[in-house]
C-alpha cells in the first residue's frame, strides 16, 4: 500500500515550468534514462544498472521482486550572450521500474522512462511588423511534457558469464505547447477586438513510435564485466488532434538508434570501477520537428562507487563520477556540449529490502556563446519487497 | 524499532518527493537566443473579402420608432415631422359634479384648455436657442395610410391647430411639452364625431433635431381638454372634469398590427437622398443599414490563428451632413441562415450587445467595437475585425453566411448618415479585408 500511495503522488505532480535554455532546444533534453545510482556515477554504470533501462541484459541483477522510482528536480542558471542570467527550476520524474524475476535464470521488467523532456517557458518581447504597423509584441512560449519510454524487457542468464536481454519499447507522451502573444497596440480601440493578448495557439502533441532492444553482460573474468547494448528504433509519429478531434499524423520520424558498451572492473574490493560509451542517433528524429536542429551525439562517463561509512548500521555506497556529451538539439545555431561531474551516495534499509539513493549532478552546458549551469539531485527509492 | 525506523524512513523520502512537486517557479528570459522556437510566424495578406454588399431601409419599420425625430433645416435638406392619430374623441362625458342620478352622462356643448402633451429627447436633440413646434389637423381622407406628401401638404395655416415656443432652458428630458389646441377647431372634431389626426413640425429656420418620445417609447403624446354641457362653456364646477385622449390608429382595418403602429409616426418629408449604386449607406432618415457578404478563405480561418482583421472603408461625404456632424455605428455578426434569402430581414437577425456579470459590455460574440465617424468626411476608415474572422471560423458559410451588419446607434432618431464605398464603386475605393495571422501548420513543433 505503501507503494502505491508513494505511485499516486508521483503521478499526481505536475511538470515544473522553466524557460529557454541550452538544453530545451527542439523536443527536449534526454536525462538518459539514468537511475539514481548511475548517476552519481556519471552514467559510468549505464551498462551494468538494473534501475537504469538501457540494456535489458541487466535487468537479471534483479534478483527478485523490485520496484525503483525516482525525482530529479534541477535548479538552472542560463546566461545567454547579451541577457542577464536566470535562474529557474525543473522537476522530472524520469525514471520508473517494476521487476519480478522468472525462475532463477530470467527477469522480467516494466519500466517508463523520460526519453526527452520538453517543459519550458519563454517570455520575449521584440518590435515586429503587424499589417502595416511595427507593434511590440511580447510572445510567450510555454511547453509541458515530453516523450516517455515504456519498455518491457526482459533478461535470461545463459550463463555465469553471459546473460542476454531483449525489450521493445513504446515511445509515448504528450507536449501541451501554448503560445500567446501580447500586442501592444497604438490603437486603444484595438484592445478589446483583438485581445490585446490573444492565444497563438494552445495544441497537445501526441507521440506514438516503438522500437526494439537488445543487450548482453559479458563477465569474461570475475573482476571484469562488460555490457552491450542497442536498439533500433521503428517509426516515430507526432499526433495533434485535427477538427474532428481525432489524433492525426502532423509530422513522422523514427525514434534514434542506440548503442553502447560499458566497462565495469570490481577488482578492489569493494569497489566498483566503470566506464561508457553511448552512443544516439538523434538525427533521425529530424523530420519531426520543422526549424530545430537535431545531430548524433557521443556521451563518453567514467565512475565508480566504493563501500563508504556506516549509517545506522548499514554500510554507504558512496559514488563519483563525470560525463561529457552532446545534446540531441543545436542551441543558439551550435552544438550544445554538457559536462557533468557527479557524486552520490545509496544507503540500504530494511535488510536491504530498501535502499534510498541520493545523486548530484554539476552539468555545464554550452552552446556558443550560451552557457547554462545546472544542479540535478537524484532521490531515488528502490524497493525489494 | 528497526520495523518502525524504516518506515519512517520510507515516509520521510515520500515527503520528499511529494513536496518538492510543489515548488513555485518564477521564470525569465534568455531570448531570442535560446528560445527553444522561432518567433512567431506573422503573416499578412488583404483581399477584397466582400462578395455582396448592400444598403436595406427603412429602420426602424414605419410606426416602429421609439423616438420620433422632428427634424429641420435650413437648406431645406431634411424634413422630417410627426403624425399623431387620435382616431377616437369622445363626445359625452360624466361629470364628477352635476350629475343626478351619476351614472348618466352629458353631451359635449363646449371646450376649453384643449393641449396637446409630449416629451422630447433632448440627448438626442439639436436645439436652437428656442424651439417652436406647430400642431396641424392632418386629417384627411382618399389617402393611404403610409403615404407623405399629401399629409405633408396639410401643415398649412387653415389647418393649424397651436404652435408654441420653448426657449432652450425650458426644455427638459422630465417636464412634458404643451401646444394650446384650437378649442373651436377640437370641439368641431368632437361633435362631428370623428377624429382627430395632428401633424407636428418644426416652425424655426434653424438646423434643428427634436426626438419626440413616441408611445414605442413609452411616454406617448396625448391630447387633453376640458369639457361642458353647456354651450357657453364650462363652469367653476367644470373644472375637475378633464379628458385625456390616448393615440389610437383605426386604419388600415384590415391590418392591426399596421394601424398599431401607424398611432403615431415619423412623417419624412424629406429625407437623406436614395443611396446611388456603388454606396453603402448607413442611418439616415429614413435610416439605413448596410449588409455586407465576406468569403475569407478556408484556410485562413481554420489554419490560422487571426492576430488582427482590418476592415477598411472608403468614406463618403454625406449629402446632409452637418460640419460637425458625428454618427456612431455598430458592427454586428450577422446571424441569419442561409435559408433567409430576405436581405430585410438578414440585417435585422444580428448579434446584440452582451452585458457580463461583471458590468462589462461586448459587442456580441465577436466583439466589434462600435466606431463614431465624421458624417461630412471622406477618408479611408479601419474597422478592425479580427472577432469576427475568430467567430467565423466555426461556422460554415453554407449554413451561416458571413455577414457584417452596419448599424447607426441612433437610427431612426438623428438624421446623421455615413456613406461608404462599396465593391461596385471603382477599385480603390472598394472595401478591403487586411489580415494578419499566424500560420497553425506547425504549431508546436520546434
Amino acid at each position: 500500500m505503501r507503494v502505491v500511495a508513494l505511485f499516486s503522488l508521483l503521478l499526481a505532480a505536475a511538470p515544473l515550468a522553466a524557460q529557454g535554455t541550452v538544453s530545451g532546444q527542439g523536443y527536449g533534453y534526454p536525462p538518459g534514462a539514468l537511475g539514481t545510482r548511475t548517476q552519481g556515477t556519471g552514467g559510468a554504470l549505464t551498462q551494468f544498472d538494473e534501475e537504469t533501462p538501457v540494456n535489458p541484459a541487466a535487468l537479471l541483477r534483479w534478483g527478485q521482486p523490485g520496484l525503483h522510482f525516482q525525482y530529479d528536480p534541477e535548479f538552472r542558471r542560463v546566461t545567454a550572450a547579451g541577457a542577464p542570467g536566470v535562474r529557474t527550476v525543473v522537476g522530472r520524474f524520469p525514471v520508473i521500474v517494476a521487476a519480478i524475476p522468472v525462475g532463477s535464470r530470467a527477469s522480467l521488467a516494466l519500466s517508463m522512462s523520460t526519453l526527452l523532456d520538453r517543459t519550458y517557458e519563454t517570455t520575449n518581447t521584440a518590435r515586429r511588423l503587424v499589417g502595416a504597423e511595427s507593434l511590440y509584441v511580447t510572445e510567450r512560449l510555454r511547453a509541458d511534457g515530453g516523450m516517455n519510454d515504456i519498455r518491457l524487457g526482459g533478461a535470461f542468464g545463459v550463463s555465469r558469464w553471459l546473460s542476454v536481454g531483449v525489450a521493445i519499447h513504446a515511445i509515448t507522451g504528450q507536449n501541451q505547447v501554448i503560445q500567446t502573444a501580447t500586442v501592444q497596440s497604438t490603437d486603444p480601440a484595438l484592445g478589446d477586438s483583438t485581445g490585446g493578448r490573444f492565444a497563438a495557439y494552445d495544441v497537445t502533441l501526441g507521440f506514438r513510435g516503438s522500437a526494439v532492444s537488445a543487450g548482453a553482460d559479458f563477465h569474461p573474468t570475475r573482476s571484469l564485466s562488460v555490457g552491450i547494448s542497442g536498439r533500433l528504433g521503428g517509426t516515430l509519429r507526432a499526433l495533434r488532434p485535427d477538427s474532428a478531434g481525432k489524433d492525426s499524423t502532423i509530422t513522422r520520424a523514427h525514434v534514434p538508434d542506440k548503442w553502447g558498451v560499458g566497462l565495469r572492473y570490481s577488482g578492489i574490493a569493494g569497489t566498483v570501477l566503470a566506464a561508457n560509451v553511448d552512443w544516439d542517433g538523434w538525427s533521425s528524429m529530424q523530420s519531426l520537428g520543422d526549424r530545430a536542429v537535431a545531430r548524433d551525439a557521443y556521451t563518453y562517463a567514467i565512475g565508480g562507487e566504493t563501500r563508504g561509512p556506516r549509517f545506522i548500521g548499514n554500510i554507504v555506497t558512496v559514488r563519483a563520477g563525470a560525463r561529457l556529451r552532446t545534446l540531441p538539439y543545436l542551441a543558439a545555431g551550435q552544438d550544445a556540449k554538457e559536462r557533468t561531474l557527479a557524486a552520490g551516495f545509496g544507503i540500504p534499509f530494511a535488510f536491504e529490502r530498501a535502499i534510498v539513493n541520493f545523486s548530484a549532478q554539476n552539468a555545464v552546458r554550452t552552446a556558443g556563446a550560451s552557457r547554462e549551469t545546472a544542479w540535478t539531485f537524484g532521490f531515488g527509492l528502490t524497493v525489494r519487497p | 524499532m528497526s520495523v518502525l525506523r524504516n518506515r519512517l524512513v520510507l515516509m520521510a523520502a515520500a515527503a520528499v518527493v511529494a513536496t518538492a512537486c510543489t515548488e513555485k517557479l518564477d521564470s525569465g528570459s534568455a531570448c531570442p537566443a535560446l528560445c527553444p522556437v522561432e518567433q512567431l510566424g506573422i503573416q499578412d495578406t488583404t483581399i477584397e473579402g466582400v462578395t455582396f454588399d448592400t444598403t436595406v431601409g427603412r429602420f426602424p419599420p414605419i410606426g416602429a420608432e421609439s423616438e420620433i425625430p422632428l427634424v429641420k433645416r435650413t437648406d431645406g435638406a431634411l424634413d422630417v415631422r410627426a403624425a399623431l392619430r387620435f382616431d377616437t374623441l369622445p363626445y359625452t362625458y360624466a361629470s364628477k359634479v352635476t350629475h343626478v342620478p351619476p351614472d348618466t352622462v352629458d353631451t359635449i356643448a363646449s371646450l376649453d384648455s384643449a393641449k396637446l402633451s409630449f416629451r422630447v429627447d433632448t440627448t438626442m436633440s439639436l436645439l436652437a436657442d428656442s424651439v417652436t413646434f406647430g400642431a396641424y389637423d392632418i386629417d384627411t381622407t382618399g389617402v393611404a395610410d403610409t403615404v407623405t406628401a399629401p399629409l405633408a401638404q396639410l401643415f398649412r395655416p387653415d389647418r393649424l391647430l397651436g404652435t408654441a415656443r420653448f426657449s432652450r432652458a425650458t426644455i427638459s428630458d422630465t417636464a412634458a411639452l404643451v401646444i394650446k389646441l384650437d378649442d373651436a377647431k377640437l370641439l368641431a372634431k368632437v361633435q362631428a364625431k370623428t377624429r382627430l389626426r395632428v401633424g407636428i413640425q418644426l416652425l424655426d429656420a434653424a438646423n434643428l433635431t427634436v426626438p419626440l418620445r413616441a408611445s414605442n417609447g413609452g411616454s406617448p403624446p396625448t391630447i387633453s381638454f376640458r369639457p361642458s354641457r353647456v354651450a357657453t362653456g364650462p363652469t367653476v364646477a367644470d373644472s375637475t372634469n378633464f379628458i385625456v385622449i390616448v393615440l389610437q390608429s383605426k386604419t388600415p382595418a384590415d391590418d392591426e398590427n399596421l394601424a398599431f403602429n401607424l398611432s403615431d409616426y415619423s412623417l419624412v418629408v424629406r429625407g437623406t437622398p436614395p443611396i446611388p449604386v456603388g454606396v453603402l449607406g448607413v442611418g439616415g432618415l429614413p435610416a439605413n443599414r448596410s449588409y455586407l457578404r465576406f468569403d475569407i478563405p478556408q484556410r485562413l480561418l481554420d489554419s490560422t490563428q487571426i492576430v488582427r482583421a482590418t476592415l477598411r472603408l472608403t468614406q463618403l461625404p454625406s449629402p446632409t451632413a452637418l460640419p460637425d456632424d458625428s454618427l456612431s455605428i455598430g458592427f454586428w455578426m450577422g446571424t441569419a441562415s442561409a435559408l433567409v434569402t430576405d436581405h430585410v430581414l438578414a440585417v435585422q437577425l444580428h448579434e446584440s450587445i452582451i452585458q457580463a456579470s461583471d458590468g462589462s459590455v461586448r459587442y456580441g460574440v465577436a466583439n466589434v467595437r462600435p466606431k463614431a465617424f465624421a458624417t461630412s468626411e471622406g477618408a479611408t476608415r479601419a474597422i478592425e475585425v479580427a472577432g469576427l474572422l475568430r467567430a467565423w471560423f466555426q461556422v460554415k458559410p453554407t449554413d451561416r453566411p458571413h455577414a457584417l451588419i452596419l448599424q447607426s446607434f441612433v437610427e431612426g432618431i438623428r438624421p446623421g448618415e455615413l456613406r461608404f464605398a462599396s465593391r461596385e464603386a471603382a477599385a480603390a475605393l472598394r472595401p478591403t479585408l487586411q489580415i494578419t495571422y499566424v500560420p497553425r501548420a506547425t504549431a508546436g513543433v520546434p
